[in-house]
C-alpha cells in the first residue's frame, strides 16, 4: 500500500516547490504523480531495519579549503545573465516586509 | 572518401601527416551540420566562427610540430555543461538565453587537450528524460530511422555522433542518460565511477547521481576522451583525487581470464528477442576472447527504478530551486509581485517533465513522507550497493542489456511516464551504485542498433573500455553507420 | 527588573554568530564588510547553474573551539543538510546548514545574575551559511539583492529555554559575545551584524510544569533591542492570557522604533524546510589530532583569568571580573601590569582614566590611543617620584589626545618635574605660613584638615609639580608639629 496524492497535498507540495497547478491540468498531474508514487510504492515493502541510508556513493570524505580569498569581484558579470539589475544589484518586485 | 566516420586514431594520422588540416575537418563537419542537422535537430548552437578560429589556432601548433591526442579533434558536448559566454539551456526554456561566465571543468579539460568544440547538443529538459522529446528547443530524431527517438537525455548528441556531424561528444548520466541513447543509436558510452569526472560547471539534475562521459564510435575512441575529461578537480568535492588510468593504453589488455557475471532474473521478463539473442551471441563472443561466464545475483535490482524516481527527483526539487527568475535566466513579464515572479517565472520557464518531478521531489522530502519515501529510498540504495560490491568479489564485471528494447517511436512514451521510467531499468542501479558502466553496441534488429550493457567496480573503467576493445577488435557493429540517412 | 506575580517566564536563545574567517564557508570570497553591492559575490555564492561547494577548514577548526570552550561534545562526523525555501536573498533556494549532526553537542555556561550565579545549558551548535541581504530603501519599486553577505560562515548556538528573564537573556548574550571573541571565533561586531539573536519566550503560571506556548522573535541585533523586545513580549503574552485571551506559536519581529513585536507567520503558514543530506558535500570526520591541536591552543578563559588575576596580581574580585571581561582589555592590562611595581596601580588606571575615556568616547579598547607602553612610562615615573599624580592625569590627557608621545620626553620637554628639594619648596612654605597666620596657628592647635589648605597652595603655586609628601614633611617641620 502507498501514499495517494490528493487535491490538498497537490496544492501543498506546489506552493512549496513555487509551482502552481491550474484547474485543467490537475487531474493529469494528479495521475502522473500517483503513478510515479504506485512505481516507487514497491520500497515501502521492503524490510530494511538496520540500513544505514545512503545519502552518497562514495564512501570518501570532505575536502577542506585552507581560508584563503581565491575569488575576486565578479559584479560586473551580472549585467550578462540577470534579468533586472541596476548598480551590481540583482533587483525584485518590491518586497514588504 | 567520407571521413565523418573515421576513428581518432585514422584522423589523428591524417592531421599529423597534413593529409588535412584542422580547418578543412572542421569545415566538414559544419557544413554536415548546417546541412543534414535540420533533419535531426541534435544541436541547440552551432559555434562556427569559434571552432573555425580554434581549428586556426590548432593547425598553427599542427604545422609548428605540436602533438597530441585529441589536438584538433573536432567534438559537440551536451548542453548541459557550462561554456563561457556561450549559450548554455539545459533543453530549458529557463535557460534559453543563458551565457554562463565559466566553464565546466569537462569542457575545460577537453578544450586543454586540444579538441575543437562544434557546438551544443539537444538533450531532454535538465536531463531528464530518455528519448529527448522533453527539449525545450524540439524533440531529436534518431539517424538509423528519423521516425524513431534517439533516447535520452543525452539524446542530441548520441544522434550527432551517429549522424557523422561530430567526431564524438560529450554526455551525462544519472539513471541512464549516456548508456541508452548510446544504445539506441549504436555507439560506445561509458558512464566513469561518480566521481571520476568534476562535476563543476555541470548543470545539476541528481547531484549525488550525475556522471559525465563519452559517447562516441569505439572504445578505442571513448578511452581518449574519457583520459582527457576526468581527473581531481578542487572545485567538486565530491571528485575523486586518484589519477586518471592511462585507458587508451590499457585497452589493449587481453580478455582472457575475466570473468563476466550474468543476471539471469535480468534476462526474463520484457526483454525484446532481439536484445535476447545478441545478448548470447556476445556471451559466446567474449567467451571465444578468453573470458569466463558467472551466474549472479542483485538481489535488490528490481527495486532500484523505485529508489531512483525517489531520489533523483527529491534532489532536483532542491538543485531546480535556484531558477526562480531572480538573478539569472527566464523571468515572466511584469511580475505583479515577488510571489508573481516566483510562480509564472517556474511555471512558464519549465516544461512539463520538469514540474512533474519537482513536485514528486518536493512530496518525497516533505513532512511525514520523508522517513517513507527518501529515507526508505537511501536505504535501498545501500542494499542495492551491497549487492554489486558482493558481485564484484566473485566476477570482474557484469554483462547485462542496455535497454529492454531498440530505439522506440517518437511519441510511443509520451503519454505514459511510468513506461518511459522503465526504460532504464538496466542502467539505474549503476548511478545508485555510483559505479562505471559502458553501453557498446552489439547487434542490429530490423535496422536498428542494439547495445549492451557491462558494469564493474568502482574506477574499473580500464577493465570495461578493454572488455568492449577487444570486443570490437573481432565484430564490427561499431564500424555499422546509418549512411542513408540523410 | 520587571516582575510578574505568578508568571514564570521560559526564554531559549539562539545565537548566530559570523565566524570571523578569510573567506566564505563553500567559496573563497572575501568576507569582509562594507564592499560595494555584489562585489563579495562569487558565482558560487550567487548559486549560478552548476556551480558546486567546498567547504573551508578554518570553519571546522573555530565550532570545535567554541565547542571546547563550552564543554561540549564534538560531533566526530559532521554532516551538512539543504534547508529549503524560496527568498530572493537565499539564492540556490536552500541553506547548506546542519540538520542531523550538529559539530558541537550540549555544554554550558555561567552567567552572573542579580540572583547569583546561574547555569545556562547549550543544545547544540552547528555550522551553516549566511545569506545575502535585501535592501528595501535603494530604488522606489524595487528590492535590490547584495549577495556579499550570503555564504559568510555562521554558526548558529542554540540554548535550552534556561532564561528566566530579559537580564537572564542578556547576561547570557554577552556571555557568548565575550566567549566568542575570546576564543577568536567571531569578531562580535554587533554594528555589523556579526551576532545576532533569535529569542524564544514563552510564559507560565508558577507552577504550571510544561513549558508555554512560545513566540520567536527573529533577527535582534543588539543587546538593548534583545532585552526590549523580550520585555515587550512577556508582557504581552502575560496581558494576553490574564485578559482572558489565548496564545499560538509564532514567529515575530521587533520593531526597534515602537519597542514592540509584531507578527511575522504562525505556526500553521510556518514552512515545511525538507531538511534533506547536502549532496554536493560529504561528510567530515575530524580526527583526534585535529581536536587534541586545537585543545593545545585553547586561550585561556574569561573566569580562568578572573582567578589568575585575582592571585596573581592581587586584585579584588570586581576588579579581576571587569578587566578579564574583554580579551584585548585583559591583555592591555597584562601588558601594563608586568612593567610597573603594583599591578594594583595598573589596574586602577585602566578602570579609571582608560576605561572612563573609552567609554567618554565611545572608542574600543582595540583602538585605544593611548599604548601599554606609555602607560606603563606614566605609572613608573609616579612611582619613581618624578611625577605627580596629578600631573600625570594631565600627561594621559596628552598621551589620548597624541599631544605627547613619550611620557618621560614630555615631562622633559614641559619642564614637569615634581619638585622634592627640601631647598626650594622651604622658603616657599615659610612665606606661605607668615602670609596665613591665621590658618597656620589653627594647624598648630590641631585642626589638620588645614594642612590640605597649605598642601594645596604650594601644588597651585609650583603648577602642581611640588612632592606632595615632601610637602607635608616640610610644613610640619617648620610649624614644629
Amino acid at each position: 500500500m502507498g501514499h495517494q496524492i490528493d487535491d490538498p497535498t497537490l496544492d501543498r507540495v506546489a506552493q512549496l516547490a513555487q509551482l502552481s497547478v491550474p484547474g485543467q491540468d490537475r487531474e493529469a498531474v494528479k495521475t502522473a504523480l500517483n503513478d510515479v508514487l504506485t512505481l516507487v510504492n514497491g520500497l515501502q515493502s521492503l524490510d530494511t531495519s538496520g540500513v544505514e541510508p545512503m545519502a552518497h556513493p562514495l564512501s570518501i570524505q570532505q575536502p577542506l579549503r585552507s581560508d584563503q580569498v581565491t575569488e575576486s569581484d565578479h559584479s560586473g558579470a551580472i549585467p550578462h545573465f540577470a534579468p533586472s539589475h541596476a548598480d551590481h544589484y540583482f533587483l525584485v518586485p518590491r518586497v514588504i516586509e | 572518401m567520407s571521413i565523418e566516420f573515421d576513428s581518432i586514431q585514422t584522423l589523428r594520422e591524417a592531421l599529423d601527416g597534413k593529409a588535412i588540416s584542422a580547418t578543412e575537418l572542421t569545415k566538414h563537419f559544419l557544413s554536415r551540420i548546417d546541412q543534414l542537422d535540420p533533419s535531426l535537430n541534435s544541436y541547440i548552437t552551432v559555434e562556427h566562427e569559434r571552432a573555425l578560429s580554434t581549428a586556426a589556432a590548432i593547425d598553427k601548433k599542427l604545422m609548428a610540430g605540436e602533438r597530441a591526442t585529441l589536438l584538433g579533434i573536432p567534438i559537440a558536448e551536451k548542453d548541459i555543461f557550462c561554456t563561457e559566454g556561450v549559450r548554455t539551456t539545459a533543453g530549458s526554456k529557463m535557460l534559453a538565453e543563458y551565457r554562463p561566465p565559466f566553464d565546466s571543468t569537462a569542457t575545460a579539460n577537453l578544450a586543454a587537450a586540444g579538441v575543437i568544440r562544434l557546438g551544443k547538443c539537444n538533450l531532454d529538459e535538465f536531463a531528464m528524460g530518455s528519448s529527448n522529446e522533453n527539449s525545450y528547443f524540439g524533440a531529436v530524431k534518431n539517424p538509423w530511422n528519423q521516425e524513431r527517438v534517439p533516447g535520452g537525455s543525452s539524446g542530441g548528441s548520441a544522434a550527432a555522433v551517429a549522424g557523422g556531424l561530430c567526431v564524438a561528444a560529450t554526455g551525462t548520466d544519472t539513471g541512464g542518460s549516456i548508456r541508452q541513447p548510446s544504445a539506441f543509436c549504436g555507439l560506445t558510452g561509458i558512464k566513469p565511477t561518480y566521481g571520476r569526472v568534476s562535476r563543476w560547471g555541470m548543470i545539476a539534475f541528481a547531484s549525488s547521481l550525475d556522471q559525465a562521459g563519452p559517447m562516441a564510435r569505439s572504445a578505442a575512441d571513448a578511452a581518449l576522451l574519457l583520459e582527457a575529461m576526468a581527473g581531481p578537480d578542487e572545485k567538486d568535492s565530491s571528485c575523486l583525487t586518484v589519477s586518471v588510468d592511462p585507458y587508451s593504453t590499457l585497452i589493449r589488455q587481453p580478455l582472457e581470464g575475466m570473468r563476466i557475471g550474468i543476471v539471469r532474473s535480468l534476462l526474463a521478463e520484457g526483454l525484446s528477442e532481439s536484445i535476447a539473442e545478441a545478448f548470447e551471441d556476445c556471451r559466446k563472443g567474449l567467451e571465444k576472447l578468453g573470458a569466463t561466464f558467472v551466474e549472479i545475483e542483485l538481489m535488490h535490482h528490481h527495486h532500484s527504478v523505485g529508489a531512483y524516481y525517489v531520489i533523483a527527483p527529491a534532489e532536483a526539487s532542491a538543485n531546480l530551486a535556484r531558477y526562480d527568475g531572480v538573478r539569472f535566466g527566464y523571468r515572466c513579464e511584469d511580475p505583479a509581485d515577488l510571489q508573481d515572479l516566483y510562480l509564472r517565472s517556474r511555471n512558464e520557464g519549465f516544461g512539463d517533465e520538469v514540474k512533474r518531478r519537482i513536485l514528486v521531489g518536493t512530496f518525497a522530502l516533505s513532512a511525514g513522507y520523508y522517513d517513507a519515501y527518501y529515507k526508505q529510498a537511501q536505504r535501498v540504495r545501500r542494499l542495492i550497493q551491497g549487492d554489486f560490491l558482493q558481485a564484484f568479489d566473485q566476477v570482474d564485471m557484469i554483462l547485462t542489456p542496455t535497454t529492454p528494447t531498440t530505439a522506440f517511436s517518437l511519441g510511443e512514451n509520451t503519454e505514459d511516464p511510468v513506461a518511459m521510467y522503465l526504460q532504464d531499468i538496466y542502467t539505474i542501479s549503476a548511478n545508485l551504485a555510483g559505479l562505471p558502466a559502458i553501453s557498446f553496441p552489439a547487434g542490429m534488429s530490423l535496422g536498428l542498433p542494439i547495445g549492451l550493457q557491462l558494469v564493474g567496480p568502482h574506477l574499473k573503467e580500464a577493465t570495461l573500455l578493454s572488455c568492449v576493445h577487444q570486443f570490437q577488435q573481432v565484430t564490427d557493429w561499431h564500424h555499422q553507420h546509418p549512411r542513408n540517412w540523410a | 527588573m520587571m516582575n510578574f506575580p505568578g508568571w514564570q517566564v521560559d526564554i531559549g536563545l539562539e545565537i548566530h554568530a559570523q565566524l570571523n574567517t578569510a573567506s566564505k564557508i563553500f567559496s573563497g570570497s572575501a568576507t569582509a564588510f562594507g564592499a560595494t553591492p555584489n562585489q563579495q559575490a562569487s558565482f558560487i555564492d550567487m548559486g549560478l547553474p552548476g556551480v558546486l561547494p567546498v567547504a573551508n577548514g578554518a570553519v571546522f577548526e573555530k565550532a570545535v573551539r567554541f565547542g571546547l570552550g563550552i564543554g561540549a561534545k564534538i560531533n566526530r562526523v559532521s554532516k551538512f543538510d539543504r534547508k529549503n525555501y524560496f527568498y530572493p536573498d537565499l539564492p540556490k533556494g536552500y541553506q547548506i546548514t546542519q540538520m542531523d549532526e550538529p559539530i558541537v553537542l550540549g555544554g554550558q555556561v555561567t552567567i552572573e545574575t542579580e540572583e547569583g550565579e546561574k547555569i545556562i545549558r547549550i543544545t547544540r551548535a552547528h555550522l551553516e551559511e549566511d545569506a545575502g541581504k535585501s535592501v528595501h530603501d535603494a530604488y522606489d519599486d524595487a528590492t535590490a539583492i547584495d549577495l556579499n553577505r550570503a555564504g559568510t560562515p555562521l554558526l548558529e548556538i542554540v540554548s535550552e529555554p534556561d532564561m528566566k528573564s530579559a537580564a537572564d537573556a542578556v547576561a547570557y548574550a554577552r556571555k557568548i559575545h565575550q566567549l566568542v571573541t575570546y576564543l577568536d571565533v567571531c569578531d562580535g561586531n554587533m554594528a555589523e551584524g556579526s551576532l545576532r539573536f533569535d529569542a524564544n519566550i514563552s510564559v507560565r503560571r508558577v507552577n504550571e510544569e510544561t513549558l508555554g506556548v512560545r513566540s520567536e522573535i527573529k533577527n535582534l541585533n543588539s543587546f538593548r533591542f534583545l532585552e526590549q523586545a523580550i520585555h515587550f513580549e512577556i508582557e504581552r503574552q502575560i496581558q494576553t492570557l490574564e485578559s482572558g485571551g489565548s496564545l499560538i506559536q509564532d514567529t515575530r519581529l521587533f520593531d526597534p522604533d515602537r519597542k514592540e513585536t509584531r507578527q511575522m507567520r504562525s505556526k500553521e503558514t510556518s514552512t515545511d524546510y525538507r531538511y534533506f543530506p547536502e549532496p554536493d558535500l560529504l561528510p567530515v570526520e575530524l580526527s583526534d589530532t585535529f581536536i587534541d591541536q586545537i585543545q593545545a591552543g585553547m586561550p585561556e578563559l574569561p573566569d580562568e583569568k578572573s582567578s589568575r588575576f585575582q592571585s596573581e596580581y592581587r586584585l579584588t574580585e570586581a576588579d579581576a571580573r571587569l578587566l578579564a571581561n574583554d580579551l584585548t582589555l585583559a591583555n592591555y592590562f597584562e601588558a601594563v601590569a608586568q612593567g610597573v611595581t603594583d599591578p594594583k596601580t595598573a589596574a586602577n588606571w585602566i578602570k579609571g582614566d582608560l576605561i572612563g575615556k573609552l567609554n567618554e568616547t565611545e572608542t574600543q579598547i582595540s583602538s585605544t590611543p593611548v599604548s601599554p607602553k606609555q602607560l606603563v612610562e606614566l605609572i613608573g615615573l609616579i612611582e619613581q617620584d618624578v611625577i605627580s599624580g596629578k600631573i600625570a592625569k594631565d600627561i594621559f590627557q596628552a598621551l589620548w589626545s597624541k599631544e605627547a608621545d613619550s611620557p618621560r620626553a614630555y615631562v622633559e620637554e614641559k619642564g614637569l618635574k615634581q619638585v622634592s628639594d627640601a631647598g626650594a619648596l622651604e622658603p616657599l612654605i615659610q612665606t606661605l605660613i607668615d602670609a596665613n597666620p591665621k590658618q597656620a596657628n589653627d594647624l598648630r592647635e590641631g585642626k589638620d584638615k588645614l594642612m590640605g589648605f597649605f598642601v594645596g597652595q604650594v601644588m597651585k603655586q609650583t603648577s602642581g609639580q611640588a612632592n606632595p609628601q615632601q610637602v607635608n614633611r616640610i610644613l610640619r617641620n617648620l610649624l614644629g608639629l
